[in-house]
């Protein structure tokens, strides 16, 4: 376990708020207040982390981004792929979200929609341009791998707080780009049925709430794999979104990277090239099995 | 006692070279400097046995299992088989290293009472049962089984909005399997086994209840997939496929862990892996007894659960749960740290329930309560390749034995403790720095080596038994120790110098072979016999100055053997052969011809299943499996994309690169399509967009998994494969199934084109029709751009196959383990049963000439430099099947070399030593001859011999040559002193045939230990050393006097001595 100087624990106590001030909240949202958390009872104190996260990661409307996957194969071969996705917010009851392919030009233009369903099972879309068909995919099951990654479709989807059992451990550091990071470490065991994992380690940023690493235990227990975020950028003055995220399989070494480029967040903030106004947010129209078919 | 007649005749003392005096007088020095050197030997060879140990288990970061790791003193790994690496061994590690190292463990199920077969209610819940469990076993990486396996279909997907036709991907069977309906039942047994197999199975009434009176049976083909593979065609015996990682250890942690020890970085990954698996198997058996009820908690369990129960800190807890929930390890460390077990096991031996730990009979009463009435067989190589290990270990178990028989055979021979305790000491210390110095090299002990303790010990006392005799029989001649020990040392010094050197030489020869058990066979026995020879030179004259000196000698203790010996009989015998010598040499001139004759065609042949007990357990399992579901073993066929010898593989498009072409491309067909909205493309773009598209072409050329030509030839190849495999006195009969994505292209392109069980078939270029063939523009609105679907072809499609089955398949079924991800390797991977390793050859060969001849553009045959049209791929046929059948001819090309080595270095040896060409070239008869006769009665008889049994010949001819070398040196010091040839020869018969009698006996007991064995090549090894031994005793007798005779004395004229024809009258 890292241990920190006098110096360094001084140098936090005064970074914390400066950084803090240094970037004015655009977003309209406020940040909500930090509750008084529950140190006696590990369990509440766990839940009370992760419902606090993901009351913090509320409220940005839709979000457009470019990105890179890349598949490192165990001899380190790789094989990258670039992809456009679109989401859009719906808070309480599942957000929607669109994928598109754009590179290798072979797959560009296969797109995966999908309509999350908080409390019961997604509805799954996906549009094959060289057959010109949607095809409506059921049952493709939580933990199966997305697009041949290293990611789960469970991986993928927002952590919600009330599917899992929490466990607060302790307050530890991790180490970013030669930084290091106070973090609180949870433990969450899923409560949902279609599940790869007995349970995951995740690690919040102390500061910004911010899930920095996941570490997913299989069924018999051993540690499978590790997921890491970094590169975070503040959006708005509000928002964190990562630019860099890594899944390593540490029982195969396969890894999967998935780089996010020009990441969008609530589109009325931005001025569109063309108009020269601004830009309107998306709609739900959007996502329907109509705007797939490019 | 006196087995040198020798000293009985001759003056006792011969005149003391100053060496032999020398190394009298050192004699405790270098007696304490061998003690030393074996002390050395087993301290260092231990602690870097303990070190290497501790870092192979604790490789995975498990400090714990670091400290308590047991020795391994064993590699049980089978790539050590593997050969030398050609391109068939450098496929199989690159397949290991671009997909996934794995092997497949299977747990089959028969339930042929039930109505629905595999597919009974009870049946389904064990299997579900079973999988979840298996699923939970560290190690396991997947399962597939009838209730755990993807069911992509069409159908009719109901949400809150209505219903919709779509893809359904689900578990077969994903509720409590006593829920379903006999309907639900049926609709998955035609899912599985096809509408005519469920017919056959619950009737076609039954059947047609569920799926339509009017239903066509050809459109439910069923899931060819599955269908023999985890349930049998009539679907009574259903398989769960356990797929087991041999995990892989990071290059940057072998350096941590081994530093520059290269040897150790070499065998450590595959030991760790090795052991990691085993363990996973042991998790999975423990389950089985489990569920069989021959696992039961043991008394000391519920305190186990307590001490958990009790621990306070959270993290503790839940560790201590896995501990103790994990199937691996029957024991953990209770609450006061010691350790307690888990569960009594149980398991049937000679027919009653015995306690596994302790071998005990289960207390009485106990009868098993098994939570299913079925039965279960494990096979697949994990436990083949434990098999072997088990068995190889067990044959150490009769070390003991011989070294118990071969001392009271010495007590017998020599009636004193001296005879019996000088030789064993020679033969302990010897086996004692030969293993040890291997474990300090940095070897472990494998099948093959194991063997070396028992070829040493037969080694070992033939030394030091010259020695003993030696002074048995001078010791009532010497007034004291000192001159009677150096006249010991000065008559045997060199000829057990040349016979050690010749045997270390046949041993030596053995390190030509491409096989590495074999190499290291060859390096440690030789080193251990040049050390017998040291240890005999050094501690044998100390022991022996240890004893009291008596100049008696009891008659009455007078060796049986060596009065066989005596003159008058060994002067009839001499007689009897030189007077028949034309006949014993017209003999032994035919018997050579038939040996070459037989030799030539004795075949090395081995067969797992021969191998090994009718009783086997693991080879009763393999075959029960095989005969219902096929076969376990691998056949890996690898295709890779074409690439022109010379030079370097095209590289893919940078990530610069690749978006700047889509530009280029949206340019240019923009320009053609909203001219007003793209700019045109210079000249300098287009030469650019020119030379980026041929830099992508000639990259994608090579990427044969989406290649509708490759996937189309490769299809007919897979179908003229089935068909002729279908054949039963085919060569390709023996091969069972393949495996490969085209299964899965098939099974997408069917539910995509709504289960139509016509297109369960590999997508086609005309599935693209030519209003897709277009490039298709778009104004993206939310990038603010133009954007290009680019226009589609066969390609396109099968890309998008893969990433639509991807997005829904579990890790464990993801396409990696099968193709890879650049789409350049295409792995086919078939299944074949046990059979001899020639006819797994002749399978594996009929394949590549099948490719070669009817299949050029998909094996390679053409050449993509000359025909850059003709070639689509390159193909290379592995897998752990094949490496093993070629070890046959490995075998036998290296019994060959390592013959005429041996026999070349000896045969020199001879004629330099005695300084005639000659002898030298008269040895050969007595020295090839035993070898080559047995051998050639397997010839002759066509029965194929092991491979490991052939070797045998290199390490019989060493041990041969010395009774050759013990008769040449008597005849010619005879023949030196003035003695006729015949009178040359009968003195040696005389003098040498007692102690070669008793070398040959006891080298032919220590080898015959090996008859012991369950193991059919060490007990052939055993059977084929003893022949050999025996005969060359038998040859010097009778061939090697005949040829002396003629060699030594043209002109002399055969003239018995008249005592000799009075005898004999």
């Amino acid at each position: 376990m890292m241990k920190y100087t006098l110096l360094q624990v001084l140098l936090m106590l005064l970074a914390g708020p400066l950084v803090a001030d240094e970037v004015a909240n655009t977003s309209g949202v406020e940040f909500p207040p930090v509750p008084t958390f529950n140190s006696a009872d590990a369990a509440a104190h766990g839940l009370q982390i992760a419902t606090y996260a993901e009351q913090r990661d509320a409220g940005w409307k839709d979000e457009v981004a470019q990105g890179t996957m890349t598949l490192y194969a165990a001899d380190g071969d790789s094989v990258r792929r670039t992809f456009s996705r679109m989401i859009y917010e719906r808070p309480g009851e599942g957000d929607k979200l669109l994928i598109q392919f754009q590179s290798p030009a072979e797959i560009r233009g296969v797109s995966a929609l999908t309509h999350e369903n908080s409390g019961s099972s997604d509805d799954n879309w996906l549009y094959l341009p060289a057959n010109k068909r949607v095809r409506r995919i059921s049952g493709a099951n939580n933990t199966a791998s997305f697009q041949g990654t290293e990611f789960t479709y469970e991986d993928l989807s927002n952590i919600d707080p009330a599917e899992y059992e929490w466990r607060f451990m302790e307050e530890t550091t991790l180490e970013r780009d030669g930084a290091i990071l106070p973090v609180l470490k949870l433990d969450a065991k899923p409560t949902y049925k279609d599940t790869g994992y007995s349970h995951i380690v995740v690690y919040y940023s102390r500061e910004h709430f911010r899930q920095e690493r996941i570490e997913y235990y299989d069924k018999a227990g051993v540690k499978l794999k590790v997921r890491d975020t970094s590169e975070w950028q503040l959006m708005h003055g509000r928002f964190w979104r990562s630019y860099l995220i890594t899944m390593e399989n540490l029982q195969t070494a396969k890894r999967t990277t998935l780089e996010q480029s020009k990441v969008f967040l609530n589109l009325s903030l931005y001025t569109s090239s063309r108009t020269g106004e601004a830009r309107p947010n998306l709609t739900e129209e959007l996502f329907t099995t109509r705007a797939m078919q490019k | 006692m006196n087995l040198d007649p020798e000293a009985s005749m001759a003056a006792p003392k011969s005149p003391t070279s100053p060496l032999v005096s020398f190394f009298y007088n050192i004699r405790w020095l270098s007696t304490a400097l061998m003690v030393a050197l074996i002390l050395g030997a087993i301290a260092s060879g231990g602690k870097r046995l303990g070190k290497f140990s501790a870092s192979v288990a604790g490789l995975g970061g498990d400090k714990e299992a670091a400290a308590s790791a047991p020795p391994m003193v064993f590699d049980p790994s089978m790539d050590l088989w593997f050969g030398e690496g050609d391109r068939a061994v450098t496929t199989w590690y690159e397949i290991e290293d671009r997909f996934v190292a794995e092997d497949y463990i299977v747990i089959a199920i028969e339930a042929k009472d039930e109505e629905f077969g595999a597919f009974s209610r009870e049946s389904l819940a064990t299997i579900m049962r079973l999988t979840e469990q298996f699923l939970k076993v560290p190690g396991v990486r997947h399962v597939r089984s009838l209730t755990y396996n993807p069911w992509i279909r069409w159908g009719s997907i109901e949400d809150d909005l209505g219903s919709e036709e779509g893809l359904i991907i689900s578990d077969l069977v994903e509720v409590d399997p006593n829920e379903l309906t006999d309907e639900d039942i049926i609709e998955r047994m035609v899912a599985i086994l096809g509408a005519e197999r469920t017919a056959e199975r619950i009737g076609e009434a039954r059947l047609r209840q569920v799926i339509g009176a009017d239903a066509d049976f050809a459109d439910h083909i069923g899931e060819p997939l599955l269908l023999g593979t985890i349930l049998n065609n009539p679907g009574d015996t259903s398989v769960i496929q356990v797929q087991v990682l041999r995990p892989r250890v990071d290059e940057e942690r072998l350096i941590e862990e081994f530093n520059g020890d290269e040897a150790a970085k070499q065998i450590a990954p595959t030991l760790y892996s090795v052991a990691q698996q085993r363990q996973s198997l042991v998790g999975l058996e423990h389950l089985l007894r489990i569920e069989q009820g021959l696992a039961v908690p043991s008394a000391q369990y519920a305190d186990l659960l307590a001490y958990v129960e009790g621990i306070e800190d959270p993290d503790a807890q839940s560790a201590a749960g896995l501990e103790l929930i994990d199937p691996r390890f029957n024991s953990m460390a209770g609450a006061d740290g010691v350790e307690l077990q888990k569960y009594d096991e149980y398991a049937e031996r000679g027919g009653i329930l015995v306690n596994i730990a302790s071998g005990e009979p289960a207390p009485p009463g106990f009868t098993p309560e098994a939570r299913s009435p079925f039965s279960y067989r494990i096979a697949g190589s994990p436990l083949f390749e434990r098999n072997f290990e088990v068995v190889g270990m067990g044959d150490s178990k009769f070390i003991p034995l011989m070294f118990l028989v071969i001392m009271a055979l010495l007590y017998l021979v020599f009636r004193n403790l001296a005879g019996v305790l000088v030789p064993m000491a020679v033969v302990f210390g010897s086996i004692l720095i030969m293993v040890f110095g291997n474990f300090a090299k940095g070897d472990l002990m494998n099948n093959l080596t194991m063997m070396s303790p028992n070829m040493l010990t037969a080694v070992g006392i033939a030394d030091a038994i010259h020695l003993v005799a030696s002074w048995a029989a001078l010791r009532p001649k010497f007034d004291n120790k000192k001159d009677l020990i150096m006249e010991v040392m000065q008559r045997n010094a060199l000829p057990v110098l040349l016979t050690s050197l010749t045997t270390a030489v046949g041993f030596y020869s053995l390190t030509v072979s491409h096989l590495v058990p074999v190499q290291m066979l060859g390096t440690m026995a030789s080193f251990g016999t040049v050390m017998a020879y040291v240890l005999s030179m050094t501690m044998v004259p100390a022991l022996l100055s240890l004893i009291p000196h008596h100049k008696t000698q009891d008659e009455a203790k007078h060796s049986m053997v060596a009065e066989f010996f005596s003159i008058p009989r060994s002067t009839r015998f001499v007689a009897l052969i030189l007077g028949n010598r034309g006949k014993v040499l017209a003999g032994a001139f035919a018997l050579v011809v038939i040996s070459f004759a037989g030799v030539s065609r004795v075949e090395i042949d081995s067969d797992f299943r021969a191998m090994f007990p009718d009783n086997n357990p693991t080879m009763t399992a393999f075959k029960w499996v095989e005969a219902r579901m096929g076969g376990v073993g691998d056949l890996e066929m690898v295709f890779s994309g074409p690439q022109a010898s010379g030079t370097a593989a095209p590289s893919a498009l940078s990530a610069d690169e690749e978006p700047r072409l889509a530009k280029l491309q949206l340019r240019r067909v923009g320009q053609l399509q909203h001219p007003d909205e793209f700019e045109p493309l210079s000249q300098e773009e287009q030469s650019e967009l020119q030379a980026l598209t041929a830099k992508f072409d000639a990259w994608n050329a090579r990427r044969i998994g989406v290649s509708t030509e490759f996937l189309a030839t490769l299809g007919k190849f897979e179908q003229r494969l089935r068909n002729e495999m279908a054949v039963p006195t085919s060569d390709l009969a023996i091969v069972t199934d393949f495996i490969s994505p085209l299964d899965t292209l098939r099974k997408i392109n069917q539910v995509q084109n709504k289960n139509k069980a016509s297109a369960y078939r590999v997508p086609r270029e005309s599935d693209v029709g030519p209003e897709l063939r277009e490039p298709r523009l778009y104004f993206d609105e939310w990038s603010e751009q133009w954007a290009m679907t680019p226009g589609q072809s066969g390609a396109n499609l099968i890309a998008q196959y893969y990433l639509q089955y991807e997005s829904g398949a579990r890790p464990g079924e993801s396409l990696t383990t099968q193709l890879s991800a650049d789409r350049m390797q295409f792995r086919v991977q078939g299944r074949i049963e046990q059979a001899t390793s020639m006819d797994h050859l002749r399978a594996i060969n009929r394949i590549q000439a099948i490719a070669l001849e009817e299949f050029p553009s998909i094996s390679g045959t053409i050449d993509a430099d000359s025909d850059t049209h003709g070639s689509v791929a390159d193909m290379t046929l592995s897998g752990k099947t094949l490496l093993f059948a070629r070890t046959s001819d490995l075998f036998a090309t290296g019994f060959l070399q390592s013959m005429s080595i041996a026999l070349l270095a000896i045969t020199l040896l001879i004629g330099i030593v005695f300084r005639s060409v000659r002898l030298a070239l008269i040895s050969l008869i007595p020295n090839l001859l035993p070898i080559m006769l047995p051998l050639s009665v397997f010839g002759l008889l066509g029965v194929p011999l092991d491979g490991p049994a052939i070797l045998v010949s290199s390490v019989a001819l060493g041990v041969c040559v010395d009774d050759t070398i013990h008769f040449f040196t008597k005849y010619a010091r005879g023949r030196r002193n003035g003695y006729a040839p015949q009178e040359a020869l009968v003195q040696t018969m005389h003098e040498s045939g007692a102690a070669m009698t008793i070398t040959t006996v006891i080298l032919v007991i220590g080898f015959g230990t090996l008859l012991l064995s369950d193991f059919s090549p060490n007990f052939q090894m055993g059977a084929l050393a003893g022949v050999m031994i025996a005969l060359a005793w038998l040859f010097d007798f009778v061939v090697t006097m005949a040829v002396l005779s003629f060699a030594g004395s043209y002109n002399v004229t055969v003239k018995v001595p008249a005592k000799a024809e009075a005898a004999a009258a």
